[in-house]
């Protein structure tokens, strides 16, 4: 199978790194800046192109969107309508109206779509989820959960920081935990969300944080937090209570090797850093699933109606946190 | 010095007791209870004068009073102790709502009664620690605080709400709020709260999250839930996490401890080392009586946590 590659900015490198371990796949990229496309395209050894009109007229079988999420929308359905199937990075969209327009048009040209929705292909996430349906902690009650620490993203245009490209933290970041959390203990009633960002010009002292609190329909209450705010490394937490006990993923318990290099250039205070390696990457498990539903002609095992309806709860919280009150998830449908 | 204990319904009083007991300066302590079973059973246990009344007790001509009883009775107790001139601590929270947490101040401020309240997390070093960072700005500004103050089921009358005035929020939100006020001298504005009832047939809610708006132009979200299971390597915890506009810190003030895996116990263990803030807490309240002076946590400061969990409630009724 041929895939291509739409941006090489941090998603992109990193498919790409997938793609090269997964067998009897090819992978092109197309890349608009001339720098990245060429730094990439040599660290991985592939061919790069600038013009997505080559890509679409080539006899690639599927498109991997790797771009802001403000240009999904545009890039999905050309690729549609050249009869590519894609997979796009999460969020799906910028609005609701955006992800349905996509997956119309998907849809009407008979390709699939699959979206990165990669946290349900992280095994400590599988972990907890097999963990709960047996039974173990019986009815939940409670969720405490963190995803963040790592520093504010740049990116391309420094479109991360743009609401209107990203619609920030929340739909950005956070959708991949109301995803599981949907997934797994059921749908979202209500939202509460406070944000607090800094838009100072050192990139080290700039940061955005999102406090989440929020009620499923089946009476489970959540305080999920998540942040672009440099702790000194990325890392995610996750604890469910229930009426016979608590699961949490605990990050202290998830990087079995640390790394520590003496600091001879006195840089100031470096500390070791954690990784948690594994044969196959989530990032490799979603994109062998999304080849396996192409090739088998299935869904991939993250519909999009998930992946809309993660998107409408994050939807909510941005709001909430601009109108500083409640919101209901099925308000004003 | 001589220390009376009115109800052992707060079973923090046993450990008050036991600091007394363990303070030199106490020469005697008595105490009154109005669980029959429970006061003979203490009276046994701890070698303590057990008397019939607040009235009888207090006529043995005694220094200071701490009142442990159920939430609701603390109004009546101290009011009927403030004639007495005494310092009196009551365990938290003050009141089961701020009119009342207000009237006991000003009875007390009639008769001359001194009237604190117990918040002993605030005599742990790391808190200690991090209000000294938080004062001298080495996060900057405060932006956000997460917290917890999870806890296990402590079942008894803490699931009446007669007696309680609420569930985990009641129980729960007050240390928190306590220690933001405390640091930073801010006020609430604004409380969002969600709650849960997931143990079978309780009265009250088991889980609790809120958020709270300050005056000084941060928010904070916290759990306050009887989250932690019979299990649990311990009873809870008490965490901060604090983001600065200049960096973060985190504490989590029980995480001195030693970890035991025992074949002779059915659980993990956390066993904690580190300072014991019940301690602090009693050995203040005597220095206190001792040199004639109120004691440093006045019950004017526990109006304020209180009104956060009011503010919880009355968020909740709508």
């Amino acid at each position: 199978m041929k895939v291509a590659v739409i941006g090489a900015g941090t998603m992109g490198s990193v498919h790409l790194g997938c793609y090269k371990k997964i067998e009897d796949i090819e992978v092109i990229l197309c890349e608009i800046d001339d720098k990245k496309g060429k730094e990439v395209s040599e660290l991985y050894n592939i061919n790069w192109t600038k013009d997505y009109e080559e890509i679409l007229n080539s006899d690639v079988d599927f498109i991997d969107v790797c771009l802001p999420t403000y240009l999904h929308e545009e890039y999905v359905i050309k690729a549609a309508r050249a009869g590519k199937h894609v997979f796009c990075e999460k969020p799906i969209a910028i609005s609701e109206e955006s992800a349905r327009n996509m997956v119309n048009e998907c849809k009407k040209n008979g390709v699939k779509l699959g979206i990165g929705m990669v946290l349900r292909f992280f095994p400590e996430y599988n972990a907890l989820k097999k963990r709960y349906e047996e039974g173990i902690i019986g009815k939940a009650g409670v969720i405490n959960a963190f995803r963040g620490g790592g520093g504010h993203p740049s990116g391309w245009n420094d479109w991360y920081s743009d609401d209107n490209a990203s619609r920030s933290l929340v739909v950005d970041l956070l959708i991949h935990d109301v995803d599981f959390i949907q997934s797994v203990f059921g749908d979202i009633e209500k939202v509460y969300a406070n944000r607090k960002n800094s838009f100072v010009q050192d990139k080290k002292a700039r940061y955005e944080i999102y406090s989440t609190i929020f009620q499923l329909e089946n009476g489970i209450i959540v305080n999920l937090d998540g942040s672009w705010y440099d702790e000194g490394r990325f890392y995610t937490k996750f604890e469910v209570a229930g009426v016979d006990g608590i699961i949490s993923i605990n990050p202290e318990l998830s990087t079995p090797i640390k790394t520590k290099v003496f600091d001879t250039e006195s840089k100031g205070a470096d500390v070791a850093v954690p990784e948690s390696p594994l044969c196959k990457i989530p990032y490799q498990l979603e994109l062998e699933d999304f080849i396996e539903a192409v090739k088998e002609d299935r869904n991939p095992a993250v519909s999009v109606e998930d992946a809309i309806k993660a998107l409408k709860v994050t939807l909510k919280m941005y709001q909430s946190a601009r109108e500083g009150r409640v919101l209901l998830v099925k308000e004003g449908e | 010095m001589r220390i009376g204990i009115v109800s052992f319904a707060h079973s923090h009083a046993f450990s008050y007791l036991d600091k007394l007991l363990k303070n030199p300066k106490v020469k005697w302590v008595g105490f009154y209870d109005d669980n029959e079973d429970r006061a003979k059973k203490t009276a046994e246990d701890y070698n303590i004068d057990r008397f019939s009344s607040i009235d009888e007790l207090m006529e043995q001509g005694v220094d200071g009073v701490i009142i442990a009883s159920e939430n609701a009775k603390h109004k009546e107790h101290v009011c009927q102790i403030a004639p007495y001139k005494v310092s009196i601590i009551c365990e938290k929270p003050l009141a089961t709502n701020v009119e009342d947490g207000k009237e006991m101040v000003r009875v007390c401020k009639e008769y001359g009664s001194d009237l604190g309240v117990c918040y002993p997390v605030r005599y742990l070093s790391s808190i200690r620690e991090m209000k000294n960072k938080i004062e001298k700005g080495v996060i900057g500004e405060i932006q956000h605080i997460t917290a917890s103050n999870h806890g296990s089921y402590p079942g008894r009358w803490f699931s009446e709400p007669e007696l309680s005035g609420g569930g985990a929020i009641m129980d729960h939100t007050v240390h928190v709020s306590d220690i933001v006020y405390w640091m930073t001298g801010a006020r609430p504005t604004k409380v969002v709260a969600m709650a849960n009832t997931m143990r079978e047939g309780l009265k009250v809610e088991d889980l609790g999250i809120l958020n709270v708006e300050w005056d000084k132009g941060f928010d904070m979200t916290l759990d306050s839930s009887w989250s932690r299971n019979s299990h649990f390597p311990t009873w809870g915890d008490v965490k901060f996490k604090i983001y600065g506009s200049k960096g973060h810190i985190e504490v989590d003030s029980m995480n001195q401890v030693i970890e035991i895996f025992s074949d002779n116990k059915d659980k993990a263990l956390w066993d904690y080392w580190g300072d014991n803030m019940d301690k602090g807490l009693i050995d203040d309240f005597i220095d206190s009586i001792d040199k004639g002076q109120p004691f440093a946590i006045p019950a004017e400061d526990g109006l304020v946590s209180l009104q956060v969990v009011e503010m919880a409630y009355d968020f909740l009724k709508v």
